[in-house]
């Protein structure tokens, strides 16, 4: 192990061997916990989805058989996936939209900044089921604030939320949208990083403040901007808990909340499909494995980082 | 300062980590269970001299249930040293994972009180459930009803004890009946008479509805309660599925034209403001009739004491009742595969579904699969609970499609939103469901 660490040639007990096993030892805890936690399993759901595993009473190898049935017979499966496309095509941009443009509202130097931070903060820290019930409320077709508040403005066919399976994804959608101001935390420390002599330059220059966003802040907020995109992406594919939570049935109405986090669930533990669920499980990975690749081919366009030239 | 007290209160740091560490490592510690003996072959052995503690996991925790537990157990422990019965809560919606999750751990409780006496086979088959019949059930079968015991079998052999069932009843406000006009002492018999009780109990104001009459899926009752109440079933003899014969798209254009009766749009906000406990639309006062759990009578008298109340059998098309005028679940007592006290868990399985299952008769109002406990119990509630099983099915489910309820609920869903017609949905639903029987037959 020790010269194919250093990867030349070099004499056992060198200094830089010495770190390199050091820096090994240290990694070791979370090297064992990843192999024996992460890895591990990972590898071992890949083999059960080629069988019939069902946890309690069988594991026979069936080849492609689960596979098949996800793309050929199983008409649910394509509707989770319609599903969890739906979410992610509308949630993603909306919250990046909305963390963006709170971090810059709250980098300007407005009386009672610090305040106004926390408040936007704040759906960070409030989590759990306890929130979500109280969106189902905000949410109720008659009573709730919302459809109040848009009869009030005049509105007579108000939308039935978690009622009309065509409107319960935006309901989901608003619900993420208002948590995404959580994230303003990243955005406001990639604010901060601008120099703030390419806007005294600028306004010397004579640009006006949107010139100044587009042609200043958003640039260098860029690499920010893909970090959120790529871990929203990866969120909204496997955005399902709230659904399992709103909806009852889960997945009601009409399986349009029936994303493909909870269509697997579904298979793996009411149904112990456990072989097929891992089979989902894993096409759902490699299919976010592939959209991150293209986010990281396409990133050299838009992408850019200090430091760089271009 | 500086460099010494850096390397100080470095030592303190990893210390406190190292410490805490250990700490939440360690868990809670558990007494070794002994290994467990051969099982009896016929009659259970006298009760083993080392003393063994059995972990019993149920799914309750409120104020209402937890004197009824508390008094069980603590009876049991007190009579039995030898055998120590320790109850664990554990949520509903995630008992049966925790319960399948620990079988596959090896680390399993003694005893499970399961919510579904019809998943039995399914977890039987599935090596989940241990077969108790060679542990002494079979030689108490018959202190069961013939049809809850019916229940537990898989290839001959029982995988659990039925414990208890539930009956239905419709409930009525008869404030409500007396502001209409109506006699509060005679509550609707037929499906006509719900639907013209509520011409005269439902109010709007303002053009919000603020009371409604009835609707048949307010309540405990599904849209499959109500096809097994006009005398149709979901499968024929060979458990093939017959989902949309004429009968069933009746039933459910019945359902839809109560829907309708109010309006989409009321339907879903009165749903939504259905909740539990004191959230029940019934005890808000928000609908007139509804059908409950004669169990819910007791949170009824607590949650909404100022509210009188009348109580039918549910009513049938033809006002006739019969077996399946209205469904019942069971719940059961199972011991998880790989439990390491089999017999003395067994021991105490059979008490919680015999004497024990008398005393959480008497105190919540369920109604027990032990056929002694009719000549234990005599107040009124019970009594009333005895003639109504005469009409209350314990329909199984299905072998090979466990989950057909699935395809239901998006059918009612579709029709009662207006996406789509009964029969189209309802054909939908058939397709689903017999997708399902290939699937699960060809495994």
């Amino acid at each position: 192990m020790a010269s194919a660490v250093a990867g030349k040639r070099r004499p056992l007990g060198s200094l830089k061997t010495k770190e390199a096993i050091t820096g090994y030892l240290f990694i070791l805890p979370w090297l064992i916990g990843f192999v024996a936690f992460t890895a591990g399993p990972m590898l071992f759901s890949l083999y059960a989805s080629f069988t019939n595993y069902d946890v309690t009473s069988q594991f026979d190898w069936i080849g492609l058989k689960n596979y098949k049935r996800m793309f050929l017979t199983d008409s649910l499966y394509w509707k989770s996936m319609s599903n969890t496309l739906y979410f992610a095509v509308f949630a993603v941009p909306i919250g990046i939209l909305v963390g963006a443009t709170s971090a810059v509202m709250l980098n300007t130097n407005v009386p009672g900044q610090k305040a106004w931070r926390t408040i936007f903060f704040l759906p960070k820290v409030l989590t759990g089921v306890s929130v979500v019930m109280l969106w189902l409320w905000v949410f109720n077709p008659q009573d709730g604030i919302l459809n109040s508040g848009l009869r009030a403005l005049g509105i007579e066919k108000v939308p039935l939320w978690f009622a009309d399976p065509a409107w319960s994804k935006p309901a989901l959608i608003v619900m993420s949208a208002w948590s995404a101001t959580g994230g303003i935390l990243i955005y406001l420390a990639g604010l901060q990083g601008i120099p703030k002599q390419l806007y005294e330059a600028a306004e010397v220059d004579g640009a006006t403040t949107s010139r100044q966003f587009f042609s200043i802040t958003l640039p260098l907020l860029s690499a920010t901007i893909f970090f959120k995109l790529i871990t929203g992406i990866n969120a909204a594919m496997q955005y399902w808990q709230n659904a399992l939570i709103v909806t009852d049935p889960p997945g009601s109405p009409s399986n349009s909340t029936l994303f493909n986090g909870l269509h697997i669930y579904k298979q793996a533990f009411k149904e112990s499909n456990m072989g097929y669920a891992s089979a989902m499980a894993w096409v759902m990975f490699a299919i976010t494995l592939l959209i991150t690749a293209l986010q990281f081919w396409g990133s050299k366009r838009w992408v850019y980082y200090e430091g760089e030239r271009r | 300062m500086g460099m010494k007290w850096r390397k100080l209160m470095a030592g303190v740091i990893t210390a406190v980590l190292a410490l805490s560490l250990v700490v939440g490592c360690s868990g809670t510690k558990k007494e070794e269970p002994k290994p467990a003996e051969q099982p009896a072959q016929t009659t259970p052995a006298p009760e083993p001299e080392k003393k063994v503690e059995l972990e019993f996991w149920g799914w309750w925790s409120s104020a209402t249930r937890m004197p009824t537990i508390n008094k069980i157990v603590d009876g049991w422990n007190k009579e039995h040293p030898n055998i120590q019965v320790k109850y664990t809560f554990v949520p509903f919606g995630d008992l049966m994972t925790k319960y399948l999750a620990s079988v596959a751990a090896g680390n399993p409780p003694d005893v499970v009180a399961s919510p579904d006496i019809f998943t039995v086979p399914t977890r039987a088959q599935k090596k989940q459930a241990m077969e108790l019949s060679t542990l002494g059930a079979d030689a108490i079968k018959d202190q069961f009803y013939p049809e809850f015991w019916k229940a537990v079998l898989y290839q001959g052999k029982a995988y659990a004890l039925p414990w208890v069932g539930e009956t239905k009843y419709l409930y009525y406000n008869k404030d409500h009946f007396k502001a209409a006009g109506l006699d509060p002492e005679k509550g609707p018999v037929t499906w006509d008479d719900l639907w013209s009780f509520a011409d005269k109990l439902d109010k709007k104001e303002g053009g919000k509805l603020v009371q409604a009459g009835f609707h048949p899926l307010f309540g405990n009752f599904a849209y499959r309660g109500w096809v097994w109440n006009s005398g149709s079933l979901f499968f024929d003899n060979r458990e093939w599925p017959t989902i949309n014969t004429e009968k069933n798209i009746s039933v459910m254009d019945w359902i839809k034209k109560w829907t309708d009766r109010y309006g989409y749009e009321s339907y879903a906000a009165m749903k939504g403001a259905n909740g539990s406990g004191p959230q029940n639309l019934f005890i808000q006062q928000k609908i007139s009739m509804t059908i409950e759990t004669a169990t819910w009578e007791g949170e009824l008298k607590k949650n909404g004491p100022s509210i009188k109340y009348g109580i039918v059998p549910v009513p049938t098309p033809d006002g006739k009742q019969f077996q399946n005028a209205n469904y019942t679940g069971g719940f059961d007592v199972e011991i998880p595969v790989g439990a390491k006290n089999p017999k003395q868990a067994f021991e105490f399985a059979k008490y919680w579904a015999t004497d024990a299952a008398v005393i959480w008769a008497q105190e919540q109002n369920d109604f027990p699969a032990y056929t002694k406990a009719a000549e234990k119990i005599t107040t009124t509630e019970f009594k009333r609970m005895v003639d109504n099983m005469k009409y209350t099915g314990l329909i199984p489910l299905p072998q090979f499609a466990p989950l057909y309820n699935d395809a239901l609920d998006v059918a009612v869903q579709d029709v009662i939103s207006g996406k789509k017609s009964a029969k189209d949905a309802l054909g939908t639903a058939q397709g689903e469901i017999q997708k399902m029987v290939q699937q699960n037959t060809s495994k």
